[in-house]
């Protein structure tokens, strides 16, 4: 008789069975040069498995763990909520998301994996813009002055000089 | 006469683009209830329709309904039967064919509402005056107003109305006309007027053809001809639907109807066009 | 008004000429001597931009030069100077300002009179009110509501304004429920994302997608020339006619063959209410045995179909394949007509979707409409959802537009004076309780109340499954209503139980803020006349509702983008005041004025949006006011321009969805960063055939199983009601109305024959009856008949049809008249056609608490009509008329609603004939 611990996967067109080995390999290979900035165990089990139904707790113990360990990669961030799935979950950030690929398989731009929607940017002159709009051709953004917001709406061309040398603030 | 004159300025209603939308019936009213023009007195705020929309349904079975709508203002008529009704001048035609109805003249004088065979004059019971569409003479006379078409030209949102010079063959109501099918109003029978109805429809026979029911199958490509009374012969096949229709048929005539398909037993239908109708769903019987 | 002064512009020249928008368009507003003399669309001049031009099947296509207006458009003059105006403030004759709250005679509001009042007073008794509420029960106890759309304008209108001054003042918020497109708001974000649109698909470019590509139109539940897009007027009546004799086949699938059907249906069924998720299982039903769908689609982008495909197959739990058959068997459409349709939808290039923007239509407001409208977007993916031709897609909306170039809409976050950065002091609602509108009356009736859901759950799956409890811990109950614009007697559910809410004392108060003497408003304890937004300065772009706001980029549904300066075309009329006015008032009042209005004028907050937005590269503010108006060009720059027409042939595209079929990061418009690694915002990021989420979320939900499918109704022709009431009632939106905001005010709208009959003074609504019902229950076309089941009655006029079955009756919903005959009697027969007293109030489910009005069986039958003259409140506005009292301005003495000069005197004759004949 077998004694190890068999991790079952149900898939859309059968179920699958895997030793830990196997499952930590295979959340390995799933998260190897993802573009996304942060990722949680949802999102390993129904977009990158593919998974039907509620991961198991036990396939769910070993993706988190295997996330965990992954230090080089992934930074351990704590909870966090998740809007698509409405939970709040333990999440990792993509320690080299500054160099993970901005377009997709075909060379097309990913805007919103160069600059987050809706935060506050610092430019190299100083000037701090709140950035609510941005679409795949366009940043607007209004100006933030002494806690108000002045001028008219802004374009910022995400391509130029100045946004790639913009920073992310708090205000 | 119109500031930006005009030979023989018109209207063309074209009964295929109508929606009954009644944007034109209450531009009318917009500009004329409550309002006395240079040309007519202000209509009561209820009870006229300047711009009538006429609707009927036509068919006699769910499976093919339409509608036909026709907006019928008055026909501003080539020998006005308003004006032969009416005494002492109170109706006259301008010399660009606009009727007009004197306000003052007119007063006391309901034969004129009678007269009109469209029913487009109507009787203000209160002013005592018969009044009617002026196809906005009054504004397109007027140098200082900024539009220049009739309120509902204007208002029309599928071209259904078009206005411009009937004397002019490079306009673009001469043009719509010279493409389309004239059907004046049957109240009117051929008598010529500066508003111009295209395409109000006549009849229809439609119906479906099906394989034999137990099949639950419509039957695609089945060929369907029309014979009509006069000798006149339509052919037309079933569509994806199996579906079959003759549009424009004339009124009150037989038609026969033979409905044909490879392997199947021919079926046959005799006709009248006394209204629309949905002739029947054909279920085809196998050739023994 | 008959004895309205009639006007003479003989030698009276137009002196003004301004621009306004409402719900029929943009307008332009002829003035003579103070008085508006008409309403015209505005036509543009030759400095306006070109239009665009869409080149299609080797023609091309140009809208026409001006921007068109519905018929409501046409009525806004005599809608400004309607009979039913509210002219002064006015206090319900029979209320005591007792000092707990109480004995103030509640049971009467419906049918009280009112006497009039001073600004002052009035103004003086709200805040008194206020200040004795929260001091009594909390910030808590007062809640307020809005309508949908009774003006318009980003300064002086619901989101911005209302907000702005009820956040500030701190008060239980009303959550909206999505009223118009419930079953895609709670179901298609299970299916495919898409919750921050509330279940809506992609409208990007879709018009010209359609032109060039389409030739079949699937039309489920649209009625399009009569939706209009929502606000676009009738800009979309010409794409529908350049679709048509391009020779595209149209499918219409409703259970009343409506408007746009009857003239442009090739096809037409009218399947049993609330049967379409049968008939869109059998359709897939015979493309899987058949094997016409896209199985690399499938494969790709889908999510567990085989379980789905096993269902349709009857290899599922239920054991029940669904065939055509088994689909005719329950809608009555035969199964020879869908089998027909479903090959043609696979066999061609097929576009199609439901309501007006593609996620609406009335079969989603149904106890099964969740899964009819998962169905309808599962069975679009199976046939190659996004790719060219084939979209999902309604064909009122998705005009050529200029995305990148910004103003705001009325429901933008950005565009609002109570949000950054349009003012500088935002206010935050300090309560937290929330009453959720749908159950308003059940709430405060039972004094407790449970719920799911955030209403507009934008934020989040999780957002559809809070749980909200009325009282919230810790709070007090409501005991102040204010509402503000519009009747919910006809778009509420079970509206009897609004009357019978306004009647109880635990309304210690209510406050009505409205332009006309409404249903609603006759039910107040004080009456604050509002004035039109012709008679105040504002700002909008005409159609749209913002950028990220819900129902994003709704002015695609017009063909041009235009943004006015809603300039005050005359003085507000009599008494009446702007919102903005009445609101600062009170607030000045309550002790914050100043940080209300930030020192600001109505137009100087207009100011702020054109200050914000990208029109001052274009226009100065004096040259956008002297101009009134800007039409946003398409694309900018003379390359784009075809150099033979001068049209602009070149602007950006970003067709909807089309980056999900051809596995490209999203670049459309109000998109979430992983659509950007080509995922939906499901939890697969695919279609999901079986939702994930819902088996997460909702597992035991009855109402939306994992897989969407055909559910008998609660209220349908398999209930126990169908044994008394055996028709079902379909009630669309109107086509004659805009919602509520027309039908008694503008009363040329009483004159279409398919609208409505007056009798006796009296406005009846029409409703539709097949031929043969109506032969069964000796009804002849323009009888009176009553409508009824166990809930109410409403007095119809009947007109007999062939464009319905006779399982179905319609009647429009949304009625803007309540007049019931015995007023303050609970469930008296209503004569002003107020549907929704016959609908019920149930909703979906105990996790979908959406309207399901689509799910009401009633019966019929030959009725006469009430012969109590005029509409039965007219003598409350004539007796308030009457009271003289000092104001600032002249008052206009009495009017009479004696609206068809001599019938009444007729009606009199005929009564004294009647009598004396005795």
């Amino acid at each position: 008789m077998e004694l190890v611990k068999k991790y079952v996967l149900r898939l859309p067109d059968e179920n699958v069975t895997m030793t830990k080995e196997e499952l930590v390999a295979h959340v390995k290979d799933m998260l190897k040069d993802h573009p996304s900035e942060y990722m949680n165990a949802y999102r390993v089990w129904y977009e990158c498995f593919e998974g039907c139904g509620m991961p198991g707790t036990d396939v769910y113990d070993v993706i988190v763990e295997t996330m965990r360990s992954l230090t080089e990669d992934w930074k351990d961030i704590g909870p966090m909520r998740w809007e698509k799935y409405g939970v709040i979950d333990p999440s990792f950030l993509n320690l080299h998301y500054a160099t993970a690929r901005k377009t997709d398989e075909h060379g097309n731009d990913m805007l919103q994996h160069r600059f987050h929607l809706g935060k506050h940017y610092q430019g190299p002159d100083g000037r701090v813009f709140w950035i609510p709009v941005m679409e795949d051709f366009n940043m607007r953004a209004f100006e933030r002055k002494d806690g108000k917001y002045v001028g008219t709406m802004v374009e910022i061309d995400p391509f130029s000089d100045y946004a790639k040398a913009m920073v992310e603030v708090n205000v | 006469m119109l500031k930006k004159p005009m030979k023989k300025p018109g209207i063309a209603i074209n009964s295929a683009r109508c929606m009954a939308c009644y944007a034109c019936f209450i531009a009318c009213k917009d500009e004329h209830c409550g309002w006395d023009t240079p040309l007519s007195k202000a209509q009561p705020e209820m009870g006229q329709y300047w711009m009538n929309i006429v609707e009927w349904e036509r068919g006699d079975n769910p499976r093919r309904i339409k509608t036909a709508t026709v907006p019928t203002p008055c026909s501003h008529c080539e020998h006005p039967a308003c004006m032969a009704a009416a005494k002492d001048g109170a109706v006259y035609k301008r010399p660009d064919g606009i009727v007009i109805i004197d306000p003052e003249k007119s007063k006391g004088q309901k034969q004129i509402v009678e007269a009109c065979p469209v029913g487009a004059v109507y009787w203000n019971e209160k002013l005592e005056i018969p009044q009617k569409c002026t196809m906005c003479a009054e504004l397109l006379d007027d140098p200082d107003y900024p539009g220049f078409e009739p309120r509902c030209v204007e208002a029309c949102p599928n071209q259904a109305l078009v206005f411009g010079d009937l004397d002019d063959p490079e306009s673009n109501i001469s043009k719509l006309i010279a493409a389309n099918k004239v059907t004046q109003l049957e109240c009117l029978g051929d008598m010529k007027s500066s508003v111009v109805h295209l395409n109000i429809p006549s009849r229809f026979l439609a119906g479906t053809v099906a394989y034999p029911k137990e099949l639950e199958e419509v039957c695609i490509g089945a060929a369907v001809k029309a014979t009509l009374e006069n000798g006149e012969v339509r052919e037309t096949v079933t569509n994806w639907a199996g579906d079959w229709e003759f549009e424009d048929l004339p009124k009150n005539v037989k038609v026969a109807i033979d409905i044909t398909f490879d392997g199947f037993q021919p079926v046959h239908y005799d006709c009248f066009t006394d209204a629309d109708h949905y002739v029947a769903i054909t279920y085809l019987d196998p050739v023994k | 008004m008959s004895d309205r002064t009639v006007l003479s512009s003989a030698d009276h020249p137009v002196e003004k000429i301004s621009h306004s928008i409402g719900v029929g368009g943009p307008m332009t507003i002829h003035t003579v001597d103070g008085v508006i003399r008409r309403v015209r669309p505005v036509v543009f001049t030759d400095d306006d931009t070109p239009g665009w031009v869409i080149k299609a099947r080797g023609k091309q296509y140009t809208p026409q030069r001006k921007f068109t207006m519905s018929l409501l458009g046409y009525c806004e003059k005599d809608r400004t100077y309607a009979y039913d105006r509210l002219k002064y403030p006015m206090i319900r004759e029979d209320f005591v300002e007792t000092p707990d709250g109480k004995n103030r005679n509640t049971e009467n509001r419906g049918k009280s009179g009112y006497r009039r009042a001073s600004w002052d007073e009035a103004l003086s008794l709200v805040a008194r009110e206020i200040k004795r509420l929260q001091k009594t029960y909390g910030k808590e106890t007062i809640t307020a509501c809005t309508s949908s759309h009774h003006s318009w304008g980003l300064v002086g209108y619901k989101i911005s304004l209302f907000n702005r001054f009820f956040s500030m003042m701190g008060y239980t918020r009303i959550a909206d429920n999505p009223d118009s497109w419930e079953g895609f708001h709670w179901g298609t974000p299970h299916t495919y994302g898409y919750y921050w649109r509330l279940g809506g698909p992609e409208p990007y470019d879709m018009l010209e997608m359609a032109m060039q590509n389409t030739e079949t139109m699937l039309c489920w539940s649209t009625d399009p020339d009569t939706s209009r897009g929502g606000y676009s007027a009738q800009e979309s009546a010409l794409w529908r006619w350049w679709m048509k004799e391009m020779g595209i086949q149209f499918i219409y699938v409703d259970p009343f063959n409506n408007y746009t059907s009857v003239k442009h249906a090739d096809k037409w069924i009218g399947p049993r209410m609330g049967t379409d998720a049968a008939i869109l299982e059998a359709i897939a039903y015979v493309w899987i045995t058949e094997g016409t769908y896209d199985k690399e689609y499938v494969a790709q982008h889908g999510h567990r179909f085989k379980e789905f495909a096993d269902h349709i197959l009857g290899r599922g739990p239920d054991g029940t394949p669904k065939t055509p058959k088994w689909a005719e068997e329950l809608s009555l459409v035969p199964a020879m007509d869908i089998k027909a349709i479903a090959r043609r939808w696979a066999s061609t290039l097929t576009t199609g979707g439901s309501g007006m923007r593609g996620g609406f239509g009335g079969a989603c407001r149904h106890s099964n409409g969740t899964e009819y409208a998962r169905l309808l977007f599962l069975l679009f993916a199976m046939q190659g959802m996004g790719k060219p031709g084939r979209a999902f897609w309604s064909p009122a909306c998705g005009g050529p537009m200029n995305y990148n170039f910004w103003f705001g809409g009325y429901s933008d976050p950005l565009a609002s004076i109570a949000k950054y950065p349009v003012c500088d002091d935002m206010p935050v609602n300090s309560v937290q309780q929330v009453l959720y509108r749908p159950n308003v009356p059940d709430a405060i009736l039972d004094g407790h109340y449970e719920w799911y859901g955030e209403g507009f759950c934008g934020g989040g799956i999780d957002f559809e499954f809070t749980r909200h409890v009325y009282p919230a811990p810790g709070y007090n109950k409501v005991h102040c209503f204010w509402r503000y614009g519009g009747s919910f007697f006809g778009t509420m559910l079970d509206t009897n139980k609004w009357a019978k809410m306004y009647k109880s004392p635990e309304l210690e108060f209510v406050i009505n803020q409205d332009i006309y003497f409404t249903p609603e408003t006759r039910h107040a304890d004080v009456i604050l006349p509002a004035c039109t937004n012709l008679e105040r300065v504002d700002i909008g772009e005409v159609g749209s509702s913002g950028l990220g706001g819900y129902c994003s980029h709704s002015e695609s549904g017009n063909s041009w983008q235009m943004i006015v300066y809603q300039d005050k075309a005359i003085e507000p009329l009599w008494d009446s005041r702007s919102d903005f006015w009445i609101f600062s008032q009170v607030a000045a009042r309550l002790g914050w004025g100043e940080r209300f209005t930030e020192g600001r004028t109505e137009e100087e907050w207009a100011k702020r949006f054109w200050q914000f937005s990208d029109l001052p590269k274009q226009m100065s503010w004096e040259d956008f006011k002297k101009k009134g108006y800007y039409v946003i060009p398409v694309a900018f720059g003379e390359e784009n321009k075809d150099p033979e027409t001068g049209l602009i042939e070149n602007w950006d595209r970003y067709p909807g969805f089309n980056w999900f079929a051809e596995n490209r990061a999203c670049d459309t418009m109000n998109h979430k960063v992983y659509q950007e690694e080509h995922l939906l915002g499901t939890f697969s990021g695919k279609f999901e055939f079986v939702s994930e989420s819902l088996t997460y979320w909702a597992p035991d939900d009855e109402a939306r199983r994992p897989i969407p499918q055909y559910q008998d109704s609660w209220e349908g022709h398999k209930s126990l009601s169908a044994d008394k009431f055996p028709y079902g009632l379909v009630s669309p939106h109107p086509r004659f109305d805009y919602h509520t905001h027309f039908q008694q005010h503008a009363v040329w709208l009483w004159e279409i024959p398919k609208n409505r009959v007056v009798i006796n003074g009296n406005p009846y609504l029409v409703c539709h009856i097949n031929h043969e019902l109506a032969e069964q229950k000796g009804i002849k076309d323009g009888d009176v008949v009553r409508l009824f089941n166990d809930r109410g009655s409403v007095l119809c006029v009947a007109r007999v049809t062939w464009r319905l079955n006779p399982q179905t009756i319609h009647a429009y919903t949304s009625s803007g008249i309540y007049n019931p005959i015995k007023y303050g009697q609970y469930k008296s027969w209503d004569k002003g056609g107020s549907i929704n007293l016959l609908v019920p109030g149930r909703l979906i489910g105990d996790y979908v608490p959406a309207m399901a009005p689509y799910s009401c069986n009633i019966d019929v039958e030959k009725a006469e009509p009430d012969p109590n003259y005029g509409q039965g409140w007219e003598h409350i506005l004539d007796a308030v008329d009457k009271q003289q009292l000092e104001t600032e301005r002249p008052i206009r003495t009495s009017i009479s609603a004696d609206l068809l000069f001599g019938e009444k005197e007729a009606w009199l004759k005929d009564q004294k004939n009647k009598k004396e004949a005795v």
